[in-house]
């Protein structure tokens, strides 16, 4: 392979926006069937709250950016930076108000879906120019068909959107070791990560430890005398133009700045654990299991990724082997691929290690099975690629019969089916997919795995409820929020004339199942005195939200048996 | 080294990426369809509902398959769902699928089994079952609460998150106490006690303590604590005649939590009729 780096960059840049479109295509595509996540449903009010306020400055700037205007406008939701829930509301007012040619929940989440396409570019255009078209193709492929990211791809929330961030900052910072203008851009990156989510600001140690060990490493190589130095372009404008960057994006700072700032920190250096079920456990409190994100990784990923990247991980450890192994090896297996540029492999070894390294703490809340440590994926990905270059280089020497790209090709596609099959499969219950390996949802809910979180689920029984609920009908909707339900009848998937209420007063009970909610179902079966629903929504035979429906004539006195959930 | 051997283990071990790839494929094609239709949970149902006795429990294995409940309906009643043990019951039907087995069929042989698709339906004997001659629990309605207290009994979650059967009992800073007449004596008084889990953040607190008089008589008691066995207390209920039992419940703080009870009197294992 040893394709120079940097060579053929313009038509890298054209294959990675046509694979980003078809990303972005997909999501687009798959986004009706898709229910509205817990989170989701705040966002939805903070972005249209937010827009009010944009409203409030076209038309009197002077009073828009007074304490009491910006207050009223920017409080809600004002735990999360705004740049993510910005977008969302202009997208909004753009795509469906203006134009009308999205519906509201479509133009709320297309934002999150064009940072899930500049995933993709990124990995393509990474990918291709260390490792070669094929190594690219795969990773961003493969990235865009894990089951869980894809189900994160569509969503108007952060993580994927992080994860973007996260990715363009790493590599603009890699490629900013030799030109100060990318270094420029990856510190206006940096600004724009911070406003993306808090994850951004770990980002420095990674990076600023990488960079390092290449100075180190630059002062100890005697060889490497006459090499150009690594530049701190990065670091320098990420010093000087993120802050205000941060700072400027979100109003909510612009009063009391200092005490606000220690507010947000605050909230989330102190931030409450969520449920999370592992191994039938229900973990709720430090110490949070070590293994978790890594079990969790193994569990979700399909299985053909993590073993592309245990190989390519191996793959490139060839280029870095001490001497005397080095000289071991070296007829019967030189290394293969580019010499690592700028720490190439490092740099992917931490992005993939660190957000992982980081949850697993056993004082870090742990919940919202993987999404928390997504930004680790991209190198996952790429890695994979280029393991999948080498198979298919090997491929294609085993079969030197046929012409060696349609084999190249063909054992790429190949490997792509299985996660291809489990993301179209898992949808629209990526949060409920595990990988077949472990027997997939079946398998983890008798292992005591997380089977579900955020009340996204509930789109799946609106049809059934839409037939069954009589006209003005009361429906408790458990996990699901109440913005997500009003989203839910504003673009008429839910009747308008049901109801949403508690258990007592409801003809109807939802119940998203998950380990600890079966206290909220023994609400329910006290209350309506059943056990039996009417109605379970299942994914590959696992249920995933049962239905209640109150028994006719019954009047009977309930205990009061509800507290603080 | 013998590399061209290395090099060959190499593409054999490289031959695993499509191997599992292919593995993966096939699984993912097999899992949705290992899922019982809704004919299959109906077919199982009627078979056991030809053949079920009352005192006869049904359970489904694995304990995650809820949705057969929709079937099975009244063949599990509240009281069977919410069970702390099998000791009232003659024999096990376990609806079982893709193999799997109940804690409750533990160890015990196969007494039958049919299929039904891709359910099974297997039946086991229990160790003969104790003989109840009063169940606290159905006699709730009819019991003098003092300080508080609920005329029916409820599903409780434990701190293991499985559904109980018990007469709820609030916490209160005054003791809180059920007092039942009439019941038959000369037997066991046996029963279990549970704090409801509530969230990990409320799951604290001191412990819970239960005490039991008999005809004003303190007979004994129990104490219990978050996250504590679930284990039943057993007292002895001396005498011929029927009498009054009083349980009175009491906890020092975090009075939040939810308290339940299960208890009847059998008779003594071994005693005659």
């Amino acid at each position: 392979m040893n394709e120079p780096f940097h060579t053929r960059r313009r038509a890298h840049h054209l294959v990675g926006l046509a694979l980003a479109a078809a990303s972005l295509a997909s999501l687009l595509l798959s986004a009706k069937t898709l229910g509205y996540a817990r989170d989701e449903g705040f966002y939805f009010v903070a972005a249209r709250s937010y827009q009010r306020w944009f409203d409030v400055l076209f038309q009197e700037p002077g009073r828009a950016v007074t304490k009491p205007t910006i207050d009223r406008y920017w409080s809600y939701n004002s735990e999360h930076p705004a740049v993510m829930k910005t977008l969302f509301g202009f997208s909004n007012r753009i795509f469906t108000k203006k134009l009308g040619w999205l519906s509201p929940s479509t133009s709320f989440r297309l934002p999150g879906m064009l940072t899930a396409a500049l995933c993709v570019y990124l990995i393509y255009l990474w990918g291709a120019t260390v490792f070669g078209a094929r190594a690219g193709f795969f990773a961003a492929a493969a990235f865009a068909l894990l089951p869980r990211p894809f189900y994160h791809a569509h969503l108007a929330c952060f993580d994927m959107p992080m994860t973007a961030f996260w990715l363009l900052v790493t590599y603009l910072y890699w490629r900013s070791l030799a030109s100060w203008r990318l270094g420029l851009a990856a510190g206006v990156a940096f600004g724009f990560a911070l406003g993306v989510k808090l994850n951004a600001a770990f980002m420095p140690l990674v990076l600023g430890f990488h960079y390092a060990c290449l100075v180190a490493h630059r002062c100890l190589n005697r060889t490497g005398a006459g090499a150009p130095w690594p530049k701190p372009w990065a670091f320098l404008f990420g010093l000087v133009v993120a802050p205000p960057i941060f700072i400027g994006h979100w109003p909510w700072l612009w009063h009391d700045t200092l005490a606000r700032l220690k507010e947000y920190v605050g909230f989330h250096s102190t931030h409450s654990h969520y449920n999370t079920a592992w191994f039938g456990e229900n973990i709720i409190g430090a110490p949070t299991p070590l293994a978790l994100p890594t079990v969790m990784t193994l569990l979700t990923i399909p299985t053909v990724v993590i073993a592309l990247t245990l190989a390519g991980s191996l793959l490139r450890l060839r280029h870095h082997l001490p001497r005397f192994v080095e000289r071991r090896l070296a007829d019967a297996c030189p290394p293969r691929g580019p010499v690592s540029t700028n720490g190439l492999d490092l740099l992917l070894l931490l992005t993939l290690v660190f957000p992982i390294a980081l949850i697993s703490l056993p004082d870090i809340p742990k919940f919202g099975g993987t999404k928390h440590w997504m930004p680790a994926f991209p190198a996952m990905a790429i890695l994979a690629g280029a393991a999948a270059s080498r198979l298919s280089d090997l491929a294609a020497s085993l079969f030197s019969r046929f012409p060696a790209k349609a084999v190249g090709a063909f054992t790429v596609a190949f490997l792509l089916l299985a996660p291809l099959q489990q993301t179209i499969t898992s949808h629209p219950f990526g949060l409920c997919s595990y990988v077949p390996l472990v027997g997939g949802a079946p398998g983890a809910a008798s292992l005591g795995m997380t089977r579900q979180f955020w009340g996204y689920t509930t789109a799946g029984v609106l049809p059934w409820l839409n037939e069954h609920v009589p006209r003005g009908g009361t429906v408790f909707f458990h996990d699901t929020v109440a913005p997500s339900v009003e989203m839910f009848r504003e673009e008429g998937a839910l009747r308008r004339d049901i109801r949403s209420t508690d258990v007592r007063r409801s003809s109807f009970a939802l119940l998203h199942h998950e380990l600890h909610m079966i206290r909220n179902e023994a609400w329910i079966w006290n209350d309506y005195g059943t056990i039996v629903p009417a109605h379970v929504l299942t994914y590959q035979g696992v249920p995933i939200v049962s239905v209640y429906e109150r028994p006719s004539g019954d009047g009977r006195p309930r205990p009061e048996m509800r507290g603080d959930e | 080294m013998d590399r061209p051997g290395f090099r060959v283990r190499m593409v054999w071990l490289w031959g695993l990426v499509p191997a599992i790839a292919l593995a993966e494929m096939v699984m993912q094609w097999r899992i949705p369809r290992q899922e019982p239709s809704s004919d299959e949970w109906k077919a199982a149902a009627r078979a056991i509902g030809a053949e079920k006795g009352v005192n006869d429990l049904v359970v489904t294995a694995p304990a995650w398959a809820t949705q057969g409940r929709m079937s099975l309906g009244a063949l599990v009643p509240v009281a069977d769902f919410g069970r702390f043990d099998t000791t009232r019951y003659d024999r096990v039907f376990e609806v079982s699928l893709n193999g799997a087995r109940a804690p409750e069929t533990e160890g015990l042989p196969v007494e039958s089994e049919e299929s039904f698709g891709r359910i099974a339906v297997r039946r086991y004997r229990l160790s003969p079952r104790a003989t109840v001659l009063y169940d606290f629990m159905q006699h709730l309605g009819e019991a003098h609460r003092e300080n508080g207290g609920y005329t029916n009994p409820v599903l409780m979650i434990d701190h293991w998150f499985n559904p109980r059967f018990v007469m709820p009992v609030p916490l209160k800073r005054r003791t809180v106490a059920l007092t039942f007449e009439n019941v038959p004596t000369g037997g066991v008084l046996r029963g279990y006690g549970l704090i409801g889990y509530r969230s990990g953040r409320f799951n604290k607190g001191g412990p819970v303590s239960l005490r039991v008089f008999v005809d004003g008589a303190h007979v004994g008691g129990a104490s219990f604590r978050n996250f504590g066995p679930l284990e039943p207390f057993e007292l002895a209920l001396p005498g011929r005649q029927p009498a009054t039992v009083r349980f009175e419940v009491s906890a020092v703080d975090n009075l939040s939590r939810e308290f339940g009870l299960a208890a009847d009197v059998r008779r003594k294992p071994g005693a005659a009729p």
